[in-house]
């Protein structure tokens, strides 16, 4: 078969029981308004692209966006995020819901963390991620 | 299940009591005619949806809805509706193999039918638990609304225009003639103040009106005043509230359109914090009066404290 196989798409239920992992680990260095920086190395490019030593990123999270980062852990699942940051911050189920998948998908979408699906071992490489 | 984990929810005219974790995730249509499917986390539960029917029988009305619904007529129906919810011959099926459960009514007060689809999650019937607190509320009454926790009556001439369900703002637009009237429940109130200050939010106008009204100017106040004097949070809340919780503008029409008297000459806007819920309560219209009231029921995050001239009360549990 030519090309790659297509990865089955998640049931709502599958997507909730995943376990969010980090692929980074950089110091949070918090801010004044309750966020807080993240200052992700950047990987060496080869030459003519290639960095300064040390190079880094910066992403700015808000202070729900601290909370959802701290909780990342590696055993809490997708809905118990959901639910912690809706006894949190005092919110409806579905307005904890709807902020929280957009904000893995932003995580996911820049390479700060992965979601391995259960049905692999839970020590795969990062390159099992969904 | 206990009644903590239930919560009312009021939709152009209907009002039910469904488990906290289901929310609308998705709705269409308005008092005529509409459907609203609830969601928790996992599925979709339940659907329900409602169309005026004309004139005719209701009983064959009913019968046409529930034909071409599969499954076995339960029948205890007639004990489902309450005496005073409003609805007419209650029809329930339910498919043995699926579980799932279709009911029908007429709305006497409406003359509307109303259809429910539940797909038990765990094996629990709607008729036990869900079916009880439906209600219809009659259409020359005031009406209440009842989403994502904001909680309103508002008077029978109000019309729902249009609402916005984001994450942390919920905000429902009415038309009541010329006028109109915003209700928002914004939260967590620290998060939203620290992205702009309480007087700021009073005189933020959304973009359709921003055309048609001037900038705003603080004013101080009886209104905020009087909202204070009423407002009485729970004795074990945190005591009494300041003016600094609430901010009230005047926002004059544009003067290029002195014209246009089908727009309000004048606005009102009224920010406040409400401590208890950690929320903000944000309105704006051209009734003081009416808006005064729609923040402190708003304001008020136990249903059951919302006083009004209506026989819905009856249904809001205890």
């Amino acid at each position: 078969m030519i090309g790659k196989r297509k990865t089955p798409p998640l049931t709502q239920e599958q997507l909730l029981a995943l376990k969010p992992v980090r692929l980074v680990s950089p110091a949070l260095q918090p801010r004044e308004n309750g966020g807080g920086a993240l200052k992700v190395p950047l990987p060496q490019r080869r030459w003519p692209f290639k960095l300064p030593a040390g190079a880094t990123k910066t992403f700015e999270l808000d202070a729900v966006g601290v909370f959802v980062w701290n909780a990342l852990d590696g055993e809490t699942t997708v809905q118990q995020l959901i639910e912690k940051l809706a006894a949190e911050y005092r919110l409806n189920l579905r307005e904890a819901q709807v902020p929280t998948l957009k904000f893995l998908e932003t995580l996911m979408r820049k390479g700060l963390i992965g979601l391995p699906r259960n049905d692999r071992s839970s020590n795969a490489d990062p390159a099992a991620v969904v | 299940m206990p009644i903590c984990d239930l919560q009312i929810l009021a939709w152009q005219g209907w009002s039910l009591q469904v488990p906290a974790a289901w929310n609308p995730v998705r709705v269409e249509g308005d008092a005529d005619s509409g459907s609203m499917l609830l969601a928790d986390l996992a599925a979709a539960r339940l659907g329900i949806r409602w169309r005026s029917a004309g004139r005719g029988d209701p009983k064959k009305l009913v019968d046409r809805v529930i034909a071409g619904e599969a499954g076995d007529e339960v029948p205890a129906a007639d004990s489902i509706a309450s005496s005073n919810s409003g609805l007419i011959e209650p029809r329930l099926r339910r498919d043995s193999e699926s579980q799932r459960e279709f009911f029908a009514a007429y709305s006497a007060r409406r003359k509307r039918v109303i259809e429910i689809v539940h797909t038990p999650a765990e094996g629990g019937s709607m008729a036990d638990r869900i079916l009880p607190s439906l209600t219809e509320q009659p259409a020359e009454e005031d009406q209440f609304w009842s989403v994502f926790g904001l909680h309103v009556h508002t008077p029978a001439e109000f019309k729902l225009q249009s609402y916005a369900f984001n994450a942390g703002d919920v905000a429902l637009h009415f038309r009541h003639g010329n006028g109109r009237t915003i209700v928002r429940r914004i939260g967590p109130a620290k998060l939203a103040l620290s992205r702009q200050p309480l007087e700021k939010w009073a005189t933020t106008l959304d973009r359709s009106q921003r055309k048609l009204y001037r900038s705003a100017s603080l004013v101080g106040s009886a209104l905020a005043d009087r909202l204070l004097e009423s407002y009485n949070p729970s004795k074990d809340g945190p005591p009494g509230r300041t003016l600094q919780d609430v901010a009230t503008a005047k926002i004059p029409r544009r003067r290029r359109l002195f014209w246009a008297w089908l727009v309000p000459k004048q606005l009102t806007a009224i920010a406040a914090v409400d401590p208890v819920a950690d929320r903000l309560i944000v309105g704006s219209s051209n009734d003081p009066e009416v808006l005064r009231r729609l923040i402190q029921q708003a304001m008020k995050n136990d249903v059951t404290d919302i006083s009004a001239p209506t026989e819905q009360q009856e249904l809001i549990p205890a």
